[in-house]
């Protein structure tokens, strides 16, 4: 994770040392997923535009193979500096909100991505590079200024080809740094990216983003984490999603970590962890269900509706999906109905879900389908792509075991 | 005919919708502090400090009109294209010297009402702290219309300066020609007149003034098709702040200027006048003080607020609710109050504060100048709309007379001569 404060300027070199100028700008698009494409360099006689294809690395400088070719903005192409930094933020009524105070970039792969906007005062002491200053001045005053940022997933990409920095929601449903946002966007890179974004947070906001990454990355952190420190997030993280976890570690590393989990969520956890012989989720897979892409309308939704599901048993909750069949979002017909024809789904998606695994025992399923008033859930695997759901209707044979 | 006459009645309701920004930013230029300045002035050089007075409003009405033109057609304020064009650290610095300035210039509006009190004969400290909560109240309560009726009542306080030139039975003729055509009274060689003009001259082009009449335009909510009459309510805006300047310093001129009595601000002013133009003439020059003093200690402060809403993308809004513009509300309140905090302390010296203030905004005024020229004549920012042919010379011709007249000052303040 970088900010684009930090690279604005920096030099650029091909790979044999010679200069070819000045990072000016970078081009991204302006999309659901904003993949940065090129970038602007400016010397003392022009400005070229280079494809990122061409980047071999950023560090203390900027280096370029020494082959590369100019090129032209493309369709859908915004500048960061010309189009996004230092832009008046505005939420979906129109109220102004804050200002663009700096961008975080993103690598994952050999991508870069821009993963949201800095919104903090922080962003601006860092544009002024005054941040050491200001965390002195402010560690005097015994104050802590933690980073705020909005995500992409926050922003309207349409709206910012028009030229305005448009949110999805009111300004007053906005959580600055939404948890499950962090945690998609932290997804798309490396392990130890995750751990240096994850002590910048606080225990408490960084259990929220843990809860909301993926499995793997989830098992991959813990695995990773000594045993202690493993067990103090586990301590902020609901119960259920703590079985989740520990199903995919080792037995022995999930007995060390336990041993270290607080009295309370130790017996909520032990208690538990005894359905894991109870039955698989597996049984009860049901492939009733409906999968639509974010970018649809309503009006599309309510065909669609018509056309597949007629022979549904019941049909309770539409689950959004992108374009490589992961869960993004989901919403409820009465949700759905409540909404002009003419809307998109990404704006009124229920980004919050409540997903379980083939190895979550069934008695957790049923206690999640409770506790959030759910009558369904999806049933997802490691890479969050989604493999049917489960529904009440048929879960209540079991839900009658257990009450007589 | 009755053609005639409805489309006249229908321009003229057009333009009422269109009242307020123009006429209320020019007058309020007419503050405490510009008082202050033009009575010692008048009582200096008599009628003769108002000399040039018709290039000085035609000035005034050019470089109002440019940001208001900027304003309506971007719908942006002067603080959102600094912000979005020369990035956070320009602006930062730019509102740290205005806050600075302006907080100078609420103070001296505070004294200006404490004044105004003393020539009541009222309890001052009690008045003035319940004043500027009342003010407070208002701004974070009222709507902006509501605000903008207050605005204009204040404005029409100002008819008492007419009044109170006509009670003191001047030479109309003479004071004309004095100001209009050619002055015989002064020494048209002492570079100290000139100096004391052009300080007249700098109370009325200020800063402040420059990035209000633009926020305020566009919390208006003005659109390209108010252009025209916008720019006719700018240009009256800056005849009516100069005609009540006139009068001021014609009420001064004809009592203190002709019997030779110096004075230092408007207070000692009013009182002078007393034993020359009488109980009426007197009264009707404090209540104008008074009206000056509550115009600029509002206008003032909101020109601060809303630069800061628009360079950090705050929610700015007269219309705003409390909650949604704490922080716009906050520096509104936050200079008011400073400004009651140090005029509550009696030995303050506002004479070292005035001449720091108007340093600052003479300092900033180039830099305001470049920027709305820049913006002005930039395509990208005003589409068709963009300054050109006479407009731009204009607006050019004026930029440069103010920098050079700032220029002019400092040099003077640096070699002591005002």
């Amino acid at each position: 994770m970088i900010y684009f404060s930090q690279i604005l300027n920096k030099k650029v070199f091909t790979e044999d040392n010679v200069e070819v100028g000045r990072l000016d700008d970078l081009v991204f698009l302006a999309e659901t997923t904003p993949i940065i494409t090129k970038i602007l360099v400016k010397n003392e006689r022009r400005k070229i535009l280079i494809s990122l294809d061409f980047l071999i690395r950023i560090n203390q400088n900027i280096y370029v193979k020494k082959s590369y070719e100019e090129t032209n903005l493309s369709e859908n192409e915004l500048y960061i500096l010309r189009n996004l930094l230092d832009k008046q933020i505005i939420d979906i009524s129109g109220s102004k909100i804050v200002r663009v105070n700096d961008v975080v970039l993103q690598k994952e792969k050999n991508q870069w991505y821009v993963m949201g906007v800095d919104v903090g005062i922080l962003g601006i002491l860092r544009r002024l590079g005054l941040t050491s200053l200001g965390e002195k001045i402010l560690g005097i005053l015994k104050l802590r200024l933690t980073s705020e940022f909005l995500s992409w997933g926050e922003i309207q990409p349409l709206e910012l080809s028009r030229g305005e920095v448009k949110l999805k929601k009111e300004e007053k449903k906005l959580k600055k740094l939404r948890p499950e946002d962090l945690a998609d966007y932290l997804e798309q890179t490396s392990l130890g990216n995750i751990q240096k974004v994850l002590r910048l947070l606080d225990e408490k906001m960084a259990a929220k983003v843990i809860g909301d990454l993926n499995i793997n990355y989830q098992i991959g952190l813990f695995r990773r984490m000594p045993p202690k420190k493993a067990a103090s997030i586990l301590d902020l993280i609901d119960s259920d999603e703590v079985v989740d976890i520990l199903f995919f570690l080792s037995r022995k590393k999930r007995q060390e970590i336990i041993g270290f989990l607080s009295k309370e969520q130790q017996k909520k956890v032990n208690y538990l962890l005894n359905f894991h012989q109870t039955g698989k989720i597996g049984d009860f897979l049901s492939l009733e269900y409906l999968a639509v892409y974010s970018s649809k309308t309503v009006a599309d939704i309510k065909t669609l509706i018509k056309k597949e599901t007629a022979d549904f048993y019941s049909l309770n909750y539409v689950y959004v999906i992108n374009e490589i069949r992961q869960l993004i979002g989901v919403f409820s017909l009465h949700e759905l109905l409540l909404q002009d024809d003419t809307n998109f789904v990404y704006k009124f998606m229920n980004q919050n879900l409540i997903t379980v695994y083939l190895t979550t025992p069934i008695e957790i399923a049923l206690r999640k389908m409770i506790k959030y008033k759910l009558s369904a859930l999806p049933v997802i695997d490691k890479d969050k792509k989604i493999l049917g759901i489960i529904t009440i209707d048929d879960l209540s044979g079991k839900l009658y075991e257990k009450l007589f | 005919m009755k053609n005639f006459f409805n489309k006249l009645k229908w321009r003229f309701l057009f333009f009422l919708s269109v009242l307020g920004p123009g006429i209320i930013t020019a007058v309020a230029d007419n503050d405490a502090g510009g008082v202050a300045t033009y009575t010692v002035a008048a009582a200096m050089y008599g009628m003769a400090s108002q000399f040039l007075i018709i290039p000085e409003t035609l000035i005034l009405a050019v470089t109002q009109e440019i940001g208001a033109r900027i304003a309506i057609v971007t719908k942006k304020g002067l603080g959102d294209l600094i912000r979005e064009r020369y990035g956070v650290g320009l602006s930062l610095l730019i509102f740290v010297l205005y806050f600075i300035t302006n907080q100078g210039v609420v103070l001296q509006n505070v004294s200006g009402l404490k004044a105004a009190f003393q020539l009541f004969n009222l309890h001052w400290q009690l008045f003035l702290i319940l004043t500027c909560l009342l003010l407070i109240f208002f701004v974070t309560v009222f709507n902006y219309k509501k605000l903008q009726r207050l605005f204009l009542i204040m404005v029409i306080f100002y008819i008492s300066y007419i009044m109170s030139a006509v009670l003191v039975k001047p030479n109309w003729l003479e004071a004309v020609r004095e100001s209009f055509v050619w002055p015989t009274k002064v020494n048209l060689f002492d570079l100290t007149f000139w100096f004391s003009r052009i300080a007249v001259l700098g109370t009325t082009i200020t800063a402040w003034g420059q990035f209000f009449v633009h926020s305020y335009i566009i919390d208006k909510k003005l659109d390209v098709r108010h252009l025209k009459y916008e720019r006719f309510e700018v240009y009256l805006g800056a005849f009516l702040t100069n005609f009540f300047s006139w009068m001021m310093s014609v009420a001064v001129a004809y009592t203190l200027f002709i019997h030779g009595i110096k004075v230092n601000d408007g207070y000692t002013a009013a009182l002078a006048i007393k034993p020359f133009a009488g109980e009426m003439a007197f009264l009707f020059f404090a209540v104008g003080l008074f009206a000056a003093s509550i115009l600029g200690l509002t206008i003032v402060p909101l020109a601060t607020a809303y630069v800061f809403a628009e360079i950090f993308g705050y929610e700015g809004s007269l219309d705003a609710s409390f909650s949604k513009g704490k922080l716009f509300y906050g520096f509104f309140i936050i200079q008011i109050l400073i400004g009651l905090l140090v005029a509550l302390f009696p030995q303050t010296s506002l004479f070292k504060l005035t001449l720091y203030v108007d340093f600052l905004n003479g300092a900033m005024l180039p830099i305001i100048f470049y920027f709305l020229v820049k913006f002005a004549e930039d395509e990208k920012i005003m589409g068709k709309y963009v300054i050109s042919g006479f407009s731009r010379l204009l607006v050019r011709g004026s930029t440069i007379v103010i920098f050079l007249l700032v220029i002019l000052t400092f040099f003077g303040k640096i070699l002591g001569l005002t």
